[in-house]
């Protein structure tokens, strides 16, 4: 071994060692999907990406049990919502019982003269009370007598009434057997609210795991039980995406293995081929925790894609090797090639270094520095690594005369093939892109439809549609909201909306705490004004002493404050509509079923505060991808160019680089054209594909058009390509093979990026005479 | 003395009648009685006694019926109410007041119960009515009484027990306990299709 090439390997373990170390003390992977979306965002985009995260929405899990008969289901649902109470993972367990809300109840009863709008001094003055006494009678004595009967005494304003019906939330599923089932009775329903937000997929597996769980004990023989929510559908994916890659790596690896086995026909090579790439995935990994903190898991799987690149360098390096000659001497003369080869992909990479959005950042510096090492351990560290021995009895040339099977050169054929795909691409230029998130989500088409079907026999609110409310403070923020809270019944009563939460409900301004509190009247007033409007009523004497007892301590009582709530599933609610933003406070009023949006602006309008936006999830989501896509799409182009540059650069001949560049652009639009005509429109997922494809082409295209050394080498060089090529297509097909949309994607582009971008490469090669490099 | 044997014919006829009549006439004959009425209203008569009031009250006014599930309450004394009822959605009515009141049904179960006793009856609905109840008949066609037990007195919350009487397909006394105590009668006269 050369002193040179000691250095190379005892630099090379050191690195190792030093990332193996750090990253064994401080890497940590998140599954948070906040680093894939934009940093600077507006205050809007701010909410929805806390919506998607945390959201109320995020956090429910929708639960229904199949089968078995109806008495059966029932009795199964509420011993379910009963146990999942009992545990102290879910904030609230509804399923249509009425007691389910109790503790709700019972404080909104508690504090009902600090909460409700029917606090108005006329209410509490003779005339008001006999009105109110009169229609409690008039319902008392109705089929819903039920509505007044028992809170009577104490309530006979009906404060809690006008408090409760928006606790219920709008009608729920029917009530059979006393909780909930669909429609058509089949099948009983209940929603769980997790503690945990949405996106902690941890969290919300165990959440799933333990409803699974208490239900297997419960369960009476021949029920099922049906789950689907957000933190499920994350917690799925992800289980599916975990199973899908470790299948793809195995068949990959077997493949792999298989193809380099039959082509070195000796075990170590095999081996070493790994070397590269894991080496660079440790270094590159270490670099993004080192200068990001965590490492996305998205992240680390893309790389772990387009560091597949690197699986090749070795095979480049091992095909080339004539007989009997050193590595040291063939890794020298294929270093201009490959350093090329290594530099335009990493050179692809740095351009998403500079997006703002952290997870494209991340992947770009894990691609550079991982390819980069990759290529340095190929070129300093495999010769010393490799015996000479090793390489006897590998293949010089394509068995079975599969030489042929290669085409000459034929640029025409390649100009065609590139004119048809840029013909393809023209027709469908006014559907290329799918902006939709649901369709970025990797869940399985069944668990998506389970979840539209569950969501719709629940009457789950999809949270699609919100006011938001901005201002300095707390105070001025809930005083705004009440503010609204009157056009808000007008759009209810309209039925521009089908109804709509407001933090303001449970926690009222301080101000109009104060107004409520001073049209209570003092006990003797009250008691005189209550037995005057009593006259001619049938009401029992001394009936409404609670009533009296409970105002007079309504008018001594400290302010509600947010803590009035806690150990109620209205403490969460109240989290999730009401927040400090990061410039003063926010509250969210989510609107039910929004029917007439034109004259909701309206009405927002002629109210005119700037600080209310009404705000559609949807679409700010998709505007949220288009901006990922847009900026990805900026940035490869960007990142061409610096391959343009450094091509020119490093074969110092234009016409050589346009030469070396085309197969690899060609081989993208061929791919793209491919997808388009299948019905597939693109999304971010495939950008990424497209650069690895780009990456490729690249190499073959490089090692196509260099000159070689001897005449004998071309044989070698096409071994070397044939080999790469059918490696990184047993890869891409692997994936292609799984169920996960996403990675099946991500396979089906680099397949036909693979064959597109070795046929572009051998049509367009320039048959070189054998000379100096 | 010897029987006429007309008259012991004419009573075994009777005793026979009598015998079928009554084996024949239980809850679903009762449904199937009121499954045949489209519409019907009469006049009625209420009485709710309770802890909370002085003395009873009692109202004056009509219920109208309509297949298969809308019921109208109208009281025009001591004051003017009108309740209408249709499918999941209660709606209360004071003219004097103006703005009717809404309720859904769903979200009342102790108000659905009660509501559904007498919408299932009258509808002839009786697998309705065996959700919520536990459903026994005494009597025969012409004097029946159907007594509607709670299947889950938790559940149906205010009701403890319901009495229905009548005769054919025709409502004449509603009889309501409910768990607190409290008492509803109802009596119907002049029932017109």
């Amino acid at each position: 071994m050369s002193p040179r090439a000691q250095v190379a390997v005892a630099v090379w373990l050191a690195a190792l060692v030093a990332s193996g170390t750090w990253l064994a003390r401080h890497a940590t992977v998140t599954t948070d999907l906040g680093v894939f979306l934009p940093p600077a965002a507006t205050r809007v985009q701010e909410i929805l990406v806390d919506q998607l995260r945390t959201g109320l929405a995020s956090r429910l899990l929708l639960i229904g049990i199949d089968g078995v008969d109806e008495a059966a289901r029932a009795r199964a649902s509420r011993e379910l919502a009963q146990r999942l109470d009992a545990n102290g993972v879910f904030v609230s367990v509804a399923n249509g019982e009425p007691q389910r809300l109790a503790r709700e109840r019972e404080r909104l009863f508690a504090l009902r003269y600090a909460l409700s709008p029917g606090v108005r001094p006329e209410r509490f003055g003779t005339a008001g009370l006999r009105a109110a006494l009169q229609e409690e009678l008039e319902l008392l004595a109705s089929p819903l007598s039920s509505l007044s009967r028992r809170t009577l005494p104490a309530d006979p304003t009906g404060e809690l009434r006008r408090l409760a019906a928006p606790l219920a939330g709008t009608a729920g599923p029917a009530l059979r057997q006393g909780v909930w089932m669909s429609a058509d009775g089949s099948r009983a329903l209940l929603a769980a609210e997790t503690r945990a937000p949405g996106f902690d997929l941890d969290a919300q597996e165990q959440a799933a795991g333990l409803v699974r769980g208490l239900f297997a004990e419960i369960a009476p023989p021949g029920a099922r039980l049906r789950l689907a929510g957000p933190g499920l559908a994350g917690t799925a994916a992800r289980a599916a995406i975990e199973r899908d890659a470790g299948r793809a790596t195995l068949a990959s690896l077997l493949g792999v293995i298989l193809i380099l086995g039959a082509t070195y026909r000796s075990a170590l090579p095999v081996l070493l081929s790994g070397l590269p790439a894991l080496s660079g995935m440790v270094v590159g990994v270490t670099a993004v925790s080192l200068s990001f903190g965590p490492v996305h898991g998205i992240t680390l799987g893309f790389a772990a894609i387009l560091i597949g690149e690197a699986v090749d360098y070795p095979t480049y390096l091992y095909a080339h090797a004539a007989r009997g000659e050193p590595l040291a001497k063939t890794a020298q003369r294929i270093g201009p090639t490959l350093g090329l080869a290594v530099l335009t992909t990493a050179c692809g990479a740095i351009a998403m270094l500079l997006s703002s959005f952290r997870g494209l950042a991340q992947l770009g510096l894990l691609t550079m520095v991982g390819i980069t090492v990759a290529g340095l351990v190929t070129w300093l560290v495999l010769p010393s690594l490799t015996p000479a021995r090793a390489l006897e009895g590998k293949l010089m040339r394509l068995p079975f005369g599969g030489g042929a099977l290669v085409p000459g050169p034929r640029r025409w054929l390649a100009a065609l093939l590139v004119a048809a795909a840029l013909a393809v691409i023209a027709v469908h230029s006014g559907r290329l892109w799918d902006d939709d998130l649901a369709n970025l989500s990797p869940m399985p088409e069944p668990a998506k439809s389970l979840d539209t079907e569950l969501r719709a026999q629940l009457g789950a609110p999809d949270l699609r549609h919100l006011l938001v409310v901005a201002a300095p403070d707390r105070e001025a923020v809930l005083q705004k909201s009440e503010a609204l809270q009157p056009l808000l019944e007008r759009a209810v009563a309209a039925g521009w909306i089908g109804g709509y939460d407001l933090a303001a409900r449970y926690l009222p301004s301080r101000l109009t705490q104060e107004t409520r509190r001073a049209a209570l009247p003092d006990g003797a007033t009250l008691a005189a004004r209550l037995a005057q409007a009593q006259l001619g009523l049938p009401f029992r004497d001394g009936l409404f002493a609670p009533f009296l007892a409970d105002v007079e301590r309504a008018r001594d009582a400290a302010p509600v404050d947010a803590d009035a709530w806690r150990g109620t599933a209205l403490a969460s609610r109240l989290e999730a509509l009401l927040a400090p933003g990061t410039e003063g406070w926010v509250a969210l009023v989510p609107l039910a079923s929004l029917g007439d949006t034109e004259a909701l602006r309206t009405a927002l309008q002629a109210h005119g505060d700037q600080d209310v936006l009404h705000v559609d999830l949807k679409r700010e989501a998709d505007a949220l991808v288009a901006g990922y896509r847009a900026e990805s799409l900026r940035l490869v182009l960007f990142g061409l160019l610096c391959i343009a540059a450094l091509l020119a650069a490093g074969l110092r001949n234009l016409g050589l680089s346009l030469r070396v560049l085309a197969p690899a652009l060609g081989a993208a639009l061929l791919c793209v054209a491919t997808l388009l005509a299948a019905g597939v429109r693109l999304s971010v997922v495939h950008l990424v594909a497209l650069l690895l494809v780009i990456g490729v082409g690249l190499n073959y295209a490089l090692f196509f058009n260099r000159r070689p050394a001897a005449e004998g080498e071309r044989a070698l060089t096409r071994l070397s390509l044939v080999v790469a090529g059918l490696a990184s297509l047993c890869a891409a097909l692997s994936l292609a093979a799984g169920s996960t949309p996403v990675l099946r994607a991500i396979g089906a582009t680099i397949a036909l990026g693979t064959v597109y971008a070795f046929l572009l490469s051998a049509l367009l090669a320039r048959r070189l005479p054998p000379g100096a490099v | 003395m010897r029987a006429d044997p007309r008259w012991l014919a004419a009573l075994l006829l009777l005793a026979a009648c009598r015998l079928t009549s009554g084996a024949e006439f239980g809850p679903a004959q009762l449904m199937q009685a009121f499954a045949a009425v489209p519409a019907a209203q009469a006049h009625f008569t209420e009485v709710r006694r309770s802890d909370v009031l002085r003395a009873p009250i009692e109202l004056k006014g009509t219920l109208h019926y309509q297949r298969p599930g809308r019921l109208e309450r109208r009281v025009v004394l001591p004051y003017q109410q009108v309740m209408r009822i249709e499918g999941d959605r209660a709606t209360i009515e004071n003219p004097a007041r103006g703005q009717p009141k809404s309720y859904s049904l769903a979200a009342l179960p102790a108000a659905l119960a009660l509501v559904e006793a007498l919408r299932a009856t009258l509808a002839g609905d009786l697998a309705a009515l065996e959700r919520h109840y536990r459903v026994t008949l005494e009597g025969g066609r012409e004097a029946w009484t159907l007594n509607l037990a709670p299947r889950d007195p938790a559940l149906a919350g205010a009701v403890a027990g319901i009495r229905f009487a009548g005769s054919a397909a025709r409502l004449e006394r509603v009889e309501i306990e409910e768990t607190t105590g409290d008492r509803v009668t109802m009596i119907l006269v002049d029932h017109q299709p």
